[in-house]
């Protein structure tokens, strides 16, 4: 399987420490050919700084690094895709406006003899890789009018297009369906096969368990273990990880009380097709599906976001009309959409604004000006409820980890004492401990008798923390599970077109 | 909020910095020279660098004698006012100062005058007397000289095309209601389009060409200025309208070339008055008096006298 | 944290951080070694009142661009009120009060009335003050029939204060001046609509899903910013004694240059008042000791665009 003869990457003692940061201490990690190595560890462990050393992007303090048993040093990121080190990172990086084709060869244009860019060579090459990939679309259209899976897909035929030796995948997963996450891995067989080293890094144990030869765990900046994958398991990973025996991954039983109905929605349509369903208190109602099912256009129409066509919503059993988001804040619903960079975080302002944005009104008198004491007191108690670990309310949300941007989201809507809180992918991108906190907030939620709808592409986490689960395809609701129908299989079975 | 704070704090200690200075220092600089200052409206037409280029060979003749200093309005009246204000700081020992419009410099040049810095204004004067000397020729009576030319040139009466210079400014109202003044009473000639052309040459020739095809008899193009005559005179070429009476202002070099060549009718130099200038800002500084208005005497250039005029090395 | 401390980190930060300040401080300590006449009561004061008219235009313009978006018609609606103001007065037999207040609340509408179009019509904010500029524009030759409408004598005497009074030693229009700005500054710091600016520049579908209403508040800043020119446009005619549709043409260039320079980011979301303050003062010190030292204009030009390139390059290593 292996070859045994020297390593295709060695990383020897690599230390790098930010202002206020320790991030690496003396870490260790090789890589051979035709191998594929995970990286798990929570945000923050150091996983990321680590690649993005071997990839060019930081400079390590101390260590060295030696590909094909030479030191190499590569003082930015178009040094190390020379010497054939790809990395596809999780916030993709591609150029919305040009053609798929001009993103998989951007920076290094297939030219012909004139020096012009050679269209049809370039659409050629192309068309090949996308096959390789197992993808069935014309490289000369748009990458913006991709959908995020495919757009990710694209990433990765952009570091084929270079013939990478060694390829980083940062959280690959973390958009792709079961199906497509299946061709990766196809995908990434073959290029083992064809003696490429990869390195992957995930959340998502079960798949580091299917693809990987050996795992390698992180935690707070140093080597904690690595593993053969085969001689290791879930939960020795996870302790690992989180440096503590885990229990109650997924806190409490979850008991139905009977509740008021808090939301019932008639016939509510948008784009897609009408949906009726009803959300009692202390209930979390999850939402499964594929992606494009559908699922985030209903949470839209829902918040008011998005103009509906016809259909009605009842809160607490009277008729409302929302027609914006003002609207729905005002009702007490709150949102943590799927996109928390793009649509939720106000990346340049600090947590503080951040928390208190959609409830600014309660901490101002006389109306208007803003006292700033009392905004700060009450933004600090979440600070501490919700176990939110920054330097203080000051720290810019841009530098927080995934997990803490998430919480301080949650901070914003229970200062604005939402009764009903729309999550829809709240655990994505974040790391295990961080989820396991998740979890327990909305367990928290629950008690206090808030109505909680959890959208989620998770599977496990949709069947251990809902109390119901309404399936989701092209569109439509197709199936209501509680109780003993609420298994994995059984949402799958249902979200892909099954009856 | 830290940083902000900070910032804030930062003005406010940069103020009292600057107060203290202020109120600790005061000016004390030796000169030997006389220094002059020109305040120019505007350097983007090639008449008002001429007067510039002008002003500094008449210095140059007197050199030993005159430091000079010069600013650029930009067209523009506030930050012109900001320049005389800040030749005064500079402390000049006279202003000469080109306004770009009347009303607005007056309160400034009143400032500076009261201050006893003798004054000269040039080409445009301000609305009160508090000016030592004006030097400048008759915008209005320049548009009447044109109004009669054109009247005498068309003898059969006509259609008469009227490009203007920058809306609302001075120059532009005198030079059109002078002309109007005399054509509007002639019952054969109507002006039958009129359009601004900011005295460019560039938009001059665009809006000729509009006129050409809205309209199929000209006879005249009465233009503000030279510039403007010569970028209609290009779309009557491409047009191969011939005949038609096209007459400028300012004399500029180009301009009498055309008129060599058969194409110009005529043009009224516009005499910047930047020598006499600085004769007259000597002669104040010598004590000697000095009339208060001075007016330079336009000069209509046709075939018949442009060789008296047109000097090749000329700038403008 | 505690390890980052040291000389060179400490001043490496603080340079980060107030480089405009230092910048700031640099041109004025440059300043008074190169020229004697320039630090004179006398000539900082001038300079403070010929930075006032920019200064007010470039608070209202930094609350537009906080938002992410541009108002290219502040010279345009100076020159509108001022003709109007000047119109009134001269033509309309109005007193000084009511055609004040007329003037501040035309400025308000045409802002507003930017505001409805960019929100309503869905339109970049470049392009529909694009368009206003030049309407408005025309609609100031139109009213004032390209001719400048000379108040002279007529001038108000409340007027005449406000271009050109004092107060102690302070000229009227720096007091104007600091009053927007002291009162912009708390605005953004301290209230709701300062943190609503700041949120939909930063992020304006994280803003709408937060509650706000992106489009009412949007519509409120170009208001503001069309009552900042007006003030601006009555300190103009106070100065001048002249509404002239000419009058600010070009303004809105000095007014995003100083807005730059004080470090605010066209992309919305991150500046502040006090930087534009300092950018403001910068451009009118520039202007002010290039003229002091007698340097050609058409330097002068070349060198301001250089300090637009140079201030952008220091607030783009800062952030």
């Amino acid at each position: 399987m292996k070859s045994q003869n020297s390593p295709l990457i060695f990383l020897s003692g690599i230390t790098k420490s930010f202002p206020g940061v320790q991030a690496l201490k003396a870490v260790d990690l090789f890589l051979h050919n035709s191998e594929v190595l995970g990286l798990v560890g929570e945000n923050g462990a150091g996983k990321s700084t680590l690649m993005k050393i071997l990839a060019g992007v930081h400079h390590k303090d101390e260590g060295h690094i030696y590909f094909h048993g030479e030191k190499i040093q590569f003082r930015n990121p178009y040094e190390a895709i020379k010497a054939g080190i790809s990395t596809v990172y999780q916030d993709l990086n591609l150029v919305e406006s040009m053609d798929i084709c001009e993103n998989i060869f951007l920076g290094h244009f297939l030219k012909t003899s004139f020096g012009l860019i050679d269209q049809k060579r370039l659409m050629a090459e192309s068309r090949k890789i996308l096959g390789k990939l197992g993808l069935d679309i014309d490289p000369s259209i748009p990458v913006s009018r991709l959908g995020v899976a495919q757009k990710q897909m694209v990433e990765i035929a952009k570091a084929l297009a270079v013939k990478a030796e060694v390829l980083i995948l940062d959280e690959p997963s973390a958009t792709l369906t079961e199906k497509e996450l299946k061709n990766l891995f196809e995908v990434i067989i073959d290029l083992k096969n064809e003696k490429m080293g990869i390195i992957y890094i995930s959340h998502q144990l079960d798949e580091i368990f299917q693809i990987s030869d050996r795992v390698e765990v992180l935690r707070d900046g140093h080597v904690v273990d690595v593993k053969e994958t085969s001689k290791t398991n879930r939960e020795e990973l996870i302790s690992l990880m989180i440096g503590k025996e885990l229990k109650d991954f997924y806190p409490g039983e979850q008991i139905l009380k009977k509740g008021k109905v808090i939301l019932r929605v008639e016939k509510l349509q948008g784009e897609e097709k009408e949906a009726s369903f009803v959300l009692k208190e202390g209930e979390i109602l999850g939402f499964a599906g594929l992606v494009g099912s559908g699922r985030t256009e209903l949470m839209r129409l829902l918040f008011g976001a998005d103009k509906k066509r016809s259909g009605k919503i009842f809160h607490r059993g009277k008729e409302v009309k929302i027609n914006s988001p003002k609207k729905a804040v005002k009702m007490g619903f709150g949102y943590l959409p799927e996109e928390r960079k793009t649509q939720a975080l106000l990346l340049e302002r600090d947590v503080k604004e951040n928390m208190t944005i959609a409830s600014i009104h309660r901490y101002c008198f006389p109306p208007g000006i803003i006292k700033r004491k009392k905004e700060e007191s009450e933004a600090r108690k979440f600070l501490q409820r919700l176990k939110i670990k920054i330097p203080g309310l000051w720290a810019k949300t841009k530098n927080l980890s995934g997990g803490n941007q998430q919480k301080v989201l949650l901070a914003r809507w229970l200062l604005s004492n939402s009764q009903l809180i729309i999550f829809d992918e709240p655990t994505r991108g974040i790391d295990i401990g961080a989820k396991s906190e998740i979890y327990r907030l909305l367990q928290d939620l629950k008690e206090k008798k808030k109505g909680i709808i959890l959208v989620s592409s998770d599977l496990e986490e949709v069947v251990h923390v809902c109390d119901r689960v309404i399936v989701m395809d092209r569109g439509e609701l197709v199936k209501v599970l509680e109780g003993k129908d609420k298994k994995p299989e059984k949402i799958m079975h249902f979200a892909t077109g099954g009856v | 909020m830290l940083k902000k704070v900070f910032l804030f704090k930062g003005i406010l200690i940069s103020f009292f910095l600057v107060g203290l200075i202020v109120f600790s220092s005061c000016q004390k600089a030796e000169k030997k020279k006389i220094l002059i200052g020109f305040s120019q409206s505007t350097m983007i037409d090639p008449w008002r660098i001429n007067m510039l280029e002008q002003m500094k060979d008449a210095v140059k003749e007197h050199e030993g004698e005159i430091d000079f200093v010069f600013t650029d309005g930009q067209n523009d009246n506030i930050k012109q006012i900001s320049d005389v204000e800040d030749l005064f700081s500079r402390g000049i020992d006279l202003l000469i100062i080109s306004p770009r419009e009347a009303e607005p410099l007056t309160s400034v040049i009143e400032r500076v005058f009261k201050a006893g810095i003798p004054v000269i204004t040039l080409d445009r004067n301000i609305t009160s007397d508090s000016y030592t000397c004006f030097i400048g020729a008759s915008n209005f009576r320049i548009g009447e000289g044109a109004g009669r030319l054109m009247t005498s040139l068309l003898e059969k009466g006509g259609q008469v095309i009227e490009i203007e210079g920058i809306l609302g400014a001075t120059p532009t109202i005198d030079r059109s209601d002078g002309f109007h003044s005399v054509i509007d009473s002639i019952p054969g000639i109507q002006v039958i389009g009129k359009q601004p052309a900011d005295y460019l040459r560039e938009p001059a020739l665009k809006i000729m060409e509009d006129f050409l095809q809205s309209q199929p008899r000209i006879d005249g193009v009465y233009a503000h200025n030279d510039e403007m005559a010569l970028g209609a005179l290009t779309a009557l070429k491409a047009e191969d309208r011939e005949g038609v009476v096209v007459i400028g202002i300012d004399g500029q070099k180009e301009a009498f070339e055309s008129i060599m060549a058969g194409k110009l009718s005529a043009t009224f130099i516009y005499p910047n008055g930047s020598a006499q200038a600085i004769e007259i800002a000597l002669k104040i500084l010598k004590g000697e008096k000095v009339p208060k208005n001075i007016e330079l005497k336009s000069q209509m250039v046709n075939k018949s006298n442009v060789h008296l005029f047109y000097k090749p090395d000329s700038y403008f | 944290m505690e390890k980052s401390f040291g000389i060179k980190k400490i001043i490496k930060r603080i340079w980060e951080r107030y480089n405009i300040l230092l910048g700031l401080v640099v041109l004025f300590i440059f300043s008074s070694l190169v020229s004697g006449a320039f630090l004179t009561a006398r000539n900082l004061l001038n300079v403070m009142r010929q930075v006032s008219i920019n200064g007010i235009i470039a608070v209202g313009m930094t609350f537009v661009i906080l938002t992410a978006g541009i108002d290219l018609s502040v010279g345009a609606i100076l020159a509108m009120v001022g003709c109007l103001c000047a119109g009134l007065l001269k033509f309309g037999g109005l007193g000084f009060l009511p055609v004040l207040f007329i003037g501040l609340g035309a400025g308000l509408l045409m802002g507003m009335m930017n505001g409805l179009v960019i929100t309503k019509g869905k339109i970049q904010p470049f392009i529909v003050t694009l368009a206003t500029m030049t309407s408005i524009r025309g609609l100031a030759f139109l009213y004032s029939k390209g001719r400048p409408i000379v108040l002279g004598e007529e001038t108000p005497s409340a007027l005449l204060f406000l271009g050109e009074g004092y107060v102690g030693p302070i000229p009227v229009p720096v007091l104007l001046f600091l009053s927007v700005f002291i009162l912009s500054s708390f605005i953004l710091r301290r209230t709701v609509l300062g943190r609503y600016v700041y949120a939909i520049g930063g992020n304006e579908e994280a803003a709408r899903l937060s509650g706000i209403n992106v489009d009412f508040f949007k519509i409120v800043v170009y208001s503001l910013s069309g009552l900042f020119v007006a003030v601006a446009s009555v300190i103009a005619i106070g100065r001048l004694g002249v509404g002239n549709a000419d009058l600010g043409l070009g303004y809105e260039l000095n007014a995003i240059a100083a807005v730059v320079i004080g470090g605010t980011s066209l992309m919305g979301g991150i500046g502040t008042v006090e930087g534009t303050f300092i950018g403001a003062v910068i451009l009118g010190i520039l202007s002010n000791i290039l003229n002091l030292l007698g340097v050609g204009s058409f330097f002068q030009q070349i060198l301001k665009g250089g300090i637009i390139i140079i201030a952008v390059l220091l607030s783009k290593r800062r952030s």
